[in-house]
């Protein structure tokens, strides 16, 4: 009886001391690896941090009017550019708004806007809506009826350096 | 195994036992043992013993299976809750850095923490040196070939290289391969906006030491380890921040001027959306800046502000109810007190309504209405629009009004049309935000205040008067001495502002002119000012030679407020409108009320109603 005891005891200890020391080593194992975790993490933290900085460098909104009006021939948006939904007309092949539903105050075409009457919203689509976004490049398109080779030549010029990567402006020093 | 060996049972120890003493002592007793004496006592001794250290042990197996149960079921306190190799720092957002970044109301960086490499080399173990330097020099193209090779065969055991490389230069470096070359990593301060904005943010030294603007401020904020990775927002908007800058730039340019500054400030939350202040310096190398450049305008200079303070002479008298709106003064001759000689600069030589006086800017008027006030109410209403306080901001660079020494019939003359009192255009503009936004002074901040969240402020100035400032600013702009600031589908009122500035006798100069337009747009539903001053102005020939205020400040505000309110979603306005112009219609005395409904004449055919999006502003 007591002999079985001890030897019961015995192997129990060898079987714990077995998993024991599995345990100890996975946790080893496991921190190792939640470390290289860490640093890969860390590192491409760093990473993002640059690229942010350069985002933010590159969208500077100097650098950015500049591009925009020797390149893209735009210039800033004016309050002309901006139209609110309410005032846009109906367009005029789906018929006279009085044929399909009693709406008036829309009709009469040129009333200067603020004298109407407020607009109703129309319960059917507007047709061809065209609100110029107030977008944050403050900047909206000008039709541009010419697109020279030399204009293009010039995109593929700035394109060009901005792939090699002209890295003056980092102000590391 | 003789420890496991079984003993035989039921076998009694062999002791040899004594003979008794006395066998009459034990009659028919069988044989036992009985010890006395000495023997008896050291058996009883070791018996104690024994049980005192079977207790001992007993009770340090009993602490050992306490703890066993503590740690694997209860689990102790001391046990670590994560494990060794977690770092709970890098839990935060972003990066660890040193230095929080800062950026804009949209999130546009314009500080931040970049770690950067410099590269050194030990040149025991560089093998070849010429070798090294030619292929290095390819990577970095900057560096002279001879220098380098001379470093690398130097023999010592550290030099350096280059500070600073951007990481496609330590890509470049790295995979040359070259043995001997070691990087050393710090973190350095970035500012990728350059000047813009430089006044605000400020700039670090190079331990990374806020040393100006909000760098300084919050330096300690900045540093604070528990915060690694949040970002200090700001009010600002760097898009308005760079209009701003542009137009202004221009404008100085233009009139050949020494300086200038613009601020933009939401006048119901008294954030500032914009702080130009020219000329302006790149915060990577402030040690090559001159003061000059260094010098915020905006918050750290005081100037007499001329005509623009006649808005708070104005909204002080109607307060008071010294004077009705349709009220006035005699301003046809000049006032003549002790050795001042007051003039108009638009001259009109006949009475003037209160309406008149503000849109002429007639220094007359202005100053009869305020004597009518009186220096102890004028004094308590300055005090009251936080004109005579350092004001409270969040940079280091604030400066402090300069207050007349005594304050009678004279100064309160000379203040109501803006000299003798100097300010700085920081208070101005948080002044004329309260006079328009229905009479609330809201503390002006750099600092986002968190949306939904009531700004702090108090009352100073009665409703009913902050609507007919409105009107009355408008009305400058429409017809008076600020008709270049009109800005095309927005209804800008400001109020012009042209003072000389103070020589170095005492006296004023009459070319160095100092000139401020301050402005609220759009005026039948005011959200914003904006102030520009242009410091000393040359007249040029398309402007006649005039360098007024009028002439330049004005239209640079027209057109910064042409270029900004797209970007600030401000819906455009047909402001010619009869139903506009009815809204904002303020009566003249002497002249005829206009027919609303006719067309004006120079009318432009705009193409926009927004009724809808007004009412939804309104609501904000």
């Amino acid at each position: 009886m007591s002999r079985g005891l001890s030897l019961i005891a015995l192997l129990l200890l060898a079987v714990v001391s077995f998993g024991l020391y599995q345990l100890s080593y996975e946790v080893q194992r496991l921190e190792e690896e939640l470390i290289e975790l860490n640093r890969a993490l860390s590192q491409e933290r760093e990473t993002i941090g640059v690229l942010q900085a350069e985002w933010s460098y590159l969208s500077r909104p100097d650098y950015l009017q500049d591009k925009a009006q020797r390149l893209l021939e735009m210039r800033s948006t004016t309050a002309k550019d901006i139209v609110a939904i309410e005032a846009l007309p109906w367009r005029q092949d789906r018929g006279t708004p009085n044929s399909q539903q009693p709406a008036p105050a829309v009709t009469a075409p040129a009333l200067p806007p603020m004298a109407a009457a407020p607009v109703p919203v129309p319960a059917q689509p507007v047709a061809a809506v065209t609100a110029a976004p107030a977008s944050s490049m403050q900047v909206a398109a000008k039709p541009a009826a010419e697109a020279p080779a030399a204009f293009d030549a010039e995109v593929a010029a700035v394109l060009g350096a901005m792939q090699r990567g002209n890295d003056k402006p980092r102000r590391a020093q | 195994m003789g420890l496991f060996r079984r003993t035989p049972k039921n076998q009694p120890p062999k002791l040899k036992p004594r003979p008794p003493c006395t066998p009459a002592d034990m009659p028919g007793s069988p044989a036992m043992v009985r010890l006395e004496g000495a023997a008896k006592q050291a058996l009883d001794a070791s018996r104690g013993r024994l049980v005192i250290g079977i207790g001992l042990f007993s009770l340090a197996f009993l602490l050992l299976g306490g703890r066993l149960v503590e740690l694997t079921v209860l689990r102790g306190a001391s046990e670590p809750a994560v494990a060794r190799g977690f770092n709970p720092e890098l839990g935060a957002k972003t990066a660890l850095m040193e230095r929080q970044p800062i950026v804009d109301r949209n999130g546009q960086i314009l500080a931040t923490n970049l770690k950067i490499a410099s590269l050194y080399a030990d040149p025991r173990k560089v093998q070849n040196p010429a070798g090294a330097a030619t292929r290095l020099v390819q990577a970095l193209p900057e560096l002279p070939v001879g220098e380098v090779q001379a470093k690398l065969a130097s023999g010592k055991s550290f030099v350096w290289l280059k500070r600073g490389l951007t990481p496609r230069e330590q890509y470049e470096v790295n995979r040359l391969g070259i043995p001997g070359l070691y990087f050393h990593n710090e973190q350095r301060r970035i500012y990728p906006q350059g000047a813009l904005g430089v006044h605000v943010v400020g700039y670090t030294d190079i331990d990374g030491k806020g040393i100006s603007g909000i760098e300084q401020h919050f330096d300690e904020q900045l540093k604070d380890p528990t915060r690694t990775g949040d970002p200090l927002e700001l009010s600002i908007d760097l898009r308005v921040q760079h209009v701003m800058r542009d137009e202004v730039a221009k404008t100085i340019e233009y009139f050949n001027a020494i300086g200038g500054g613009g601020i933009v400030m939401d006048i119901y939350t008294g954030e500032i959306i914009s702080l130009v202040s020219l000329p302006d310096f790149d915060p990577a190398e402030p040690g090559t800046a001159s003061k000059e450049s260094r010098f915020n305008r905006i918050t750290l200079g005081v100037y007499e502000m001329g005509s623009t303070m006649k808005t708070l002479n104005t909204a002080m008298a109607l307060d008071y109810g010294s004077v009705k709106l349709s009220g006035g003064y005699d301003a046809s001759r000049p006032i003549q007190i002790s050795r001042f000689t007051i003039k108009d600069d638009h001259p009109k030589n006949r009475w003037l309504s209160v309406p008149e006086i503000f849109m002429y800017s007639s220094n007359i008027g202005s100053a009869k209405m305020a004597v009518d006030v009186g220096p102890e109410r004028q004094r308590e209403f300055m005090q009251r629009m936080g004109m005579l306080n350092k004001p409270a901001l969040e940079l280091p660079e604030i400066g402090a009004p300069l207050i007349p020494r005594q304050w009678k019939t004279v100064e309160t003359m000379t203040i109501s049309f803006g000299h003798g009192l100097s300010v700085t255009p920081l208070q101005l503009a948080t002044a004329t935000s309260a006079i328009i936004n229905g009479g609330v002074l809201h503390p002006p901040t750099l600092i986002k205040r968190p949306q939904g969240m009531p700004a702090p402020g108090r009352q100073v100035l009665r409703r009913e008067v902050s609507d007919v400032m409105r009107k009355l600013m408008l009305l400058v702009v429409d017809e008076g001495t600020g008709k270049k600031a009109a800005a095309e589908g927005y209804l800008v009122g400001g109020k012009t502002g042209t003072s000389e500035k103070v020589n170095d006798r005492g006296g004023y100069n009459k070319k160095a002119l100092f000139n401020t337009f301050v402005a609220g747009f759009p005026m039948n539903n005011p959200r914003y000012v904006v102030q520009i001053m242009i410091d000393e102005p040359k007249g040029q020939k398309s402007t006649y030679g005039f360098a007024t205020a009028g002439w330049t400040a004005a239209p640079t505000v027209g057109r910064v407020i042409n270029r900004i309110a797209p970007m600030l979603g401000v819906p455009p306005v047909d402001e010619n409108s009869p139903a506009m112009r009815q809204a904002m219609y303020v009566p003249i005395p002497g002249q005829p009320m206009p027919n609303f409904s006719a067309p004006v004449a120079n009318a432009v055919p705009a193409n926009v109603t927004v009724k809808t999006q007004e009412k939804k502003l309104a609501s904000q």
